[in-house]
């Protein structure tokens, strides 16, 4: 068993683990020969197109395949890079639809995050580590990095005060009637203690732990541990994924 | 909170949660998307890879990585080494190429056929025995044409030879 395939170092303190099934298939592709990997790649590729059922992971494996698992210059990176692409292209637009911003301003934020998920994906030397194991996610934080100095461009042409700031701008008409039904939903199926979390997190912008003792943290607020707070997130995360499949 | 700061609230949980994405979400937007929109997502997603892409690349370096050298590549093509060796080089005339050595190259070595276009286009790469020769400046490359590298080649079946040029498209 090759370990450096399994954990992925990020930052030399933290490493991340691919989900088994994953797992399993990257060490499958690794040990072909790299003619068959490619083909194998090829196929995959195709797993990913309108009306197929999109089967889970696979976006993590194209991006083993387009950093490590195919030559640079070949149909199956291409085409996995490719793929990424545009299922990429379509999460973000239909994030961004949902924040209510401009026409002019969501193309420019779509465009912006792509081009920085398509450089960090196609450029040698940067860290891709998480990407390989959560490309979803990473896809998100990037589009809110994006999108937060979007908005802070905004305010500064605008010469409003960055403190108006402080709260993501969002109006009645941000959201469809669907997402805040489906929103009050989830909220009226929250704890007390999960509603505070979230507030924490979302509203004061609190960090979930931190090791520095004077930084105001969710945990500290609440006297619980860091891990105790992920967990609680990651509940209502879940539940908010399983109304939207049964949607 | 006043009633206005709830509603700011539940709008930026509702946010932060709307914003998380996951593997069901990708699926249901698969769902929606037409073929042809898709294509084009795609389409977008060659050019824009293409664009960043950079480095050196050769027939050889591309067909050793699949771990073939130059003799099995010939074999596969049922071509001459000298000949695959010559078309590495771009000293044979773009013009005299076959379309199907575009197809079975792009096949054998599974690299998009656009990128062999591209590549047999260059200027040729001179060979450092050329280099070496060379009195005053650039040293002149006369180019062959694909028909006489295989005419000129002892190392070439008669089949293999009428393969490839009798008929040439």
């Amino acid at each position: 068993m090759n370990d450096e395939l399994a954990q992925h170092p990020n930052d030399g303190k933290r490493t991340y683990t691919r989900r088994p099934d994953v797992e399993d298939r990257v060490r499958q592709l690794a040990a072909l020969r790299p003619a068959e990997r490619e083909r194998e790649i090829l196929m995959l590729c195709q797993s990913i197109s309108p009306g197929q059922h999109y089967p889970a992971g696979v976006l993590e494996l194209l991006v083993w395949a387009v950093r490590h698992g195919c030559r640079r210059i070949s149909k199956a990176h291409d085409e996995a890079a490719a793929r990424l692409y545009a299922v990429s292209n379509l999460v973000l637009r239909a994030k961004v639809r949902r924040f209510g911003y401009s026409n002019v301003e969501s193309e420019r934020i779509v465009e912006e995050t792509l081009t920085a998920v398509m450089e960090h994906l196609l450029v040698e030397d940067s860290k891709i580590s998480f990407w390989e194991c959560q490309f979803l996610r990473c896809l998100i934080y990037r589009f809110e990095t994006i999108s937060t100095k979007s908005k802070v461009r905004r305010s500064l042409s605008d010469a409003a005060s960055l403190d108006a700031d402080s709260l993501p701008e969002v109006s009645d008409e941000a959201m469809s009637v669907e997402d805040t039904a489906m929103l009050r939903t989830i909220m009226a199926g929250l704890s007390e203690e999960e509603r505070m979390v979230l507030y924490l997190k979302c509203v004061e912008q609190l960090p979930e732990e931190s090791s520095d003792t004077s930084v105001d943290t969710i945990a500290r607020r609440l006297g619980r541990t860091g891990r105790t707070v992920r967990n609680i997130l990651t509940r209502i995360r879940e539940r908010h994924m399983e109304s939207e499949t049964n949607q | 909170m006043n009633p206005k700061s709830d509603v700011d609230a539940e709008n930026v949980i509702g946010m932060y949660l709307m914003a998380d994405v996951h593997d069901g979400e990708v699926n249901r937007l698969l769902g929606r998307t037409s073929s042809s929109e898709f294509d084009a997502l795609l389409g977008k997603g060659r050019e824009t890879v293409k664009s960043m892409k950079s480095g050196s690349w050769s027939i050889r370096e591309s067909a050793e990585a699949l771990g073939m050298d130059l003799s099995e590549l010939g074999r596969q093509l049922r071509l001459p080494q000298d000949v695959i060796h010559k078309l590495d080089l771009r000293l044979l005339h773009v013009a005299s190429l076959p379309e199907r050595l575009f197809d079975t190259l792009s096949d054998v070595l599974l690299v998009p056929i656009e990128h062999l276009r591209t590549y047999v286009a260059l200027p040729p790469a001179i060979p450092a025995g050329i280099r070496f020769h060379a009195e005053n400046g650039e040293p002149m490359v006369v180019l062959e044409t694909f028909e006489d590298a295989l005419l000129d080649d002892d190392d070439i079946s008669d089949d293999d030879r009428r393969h490839w040029l009798e008929h040439k498209c």
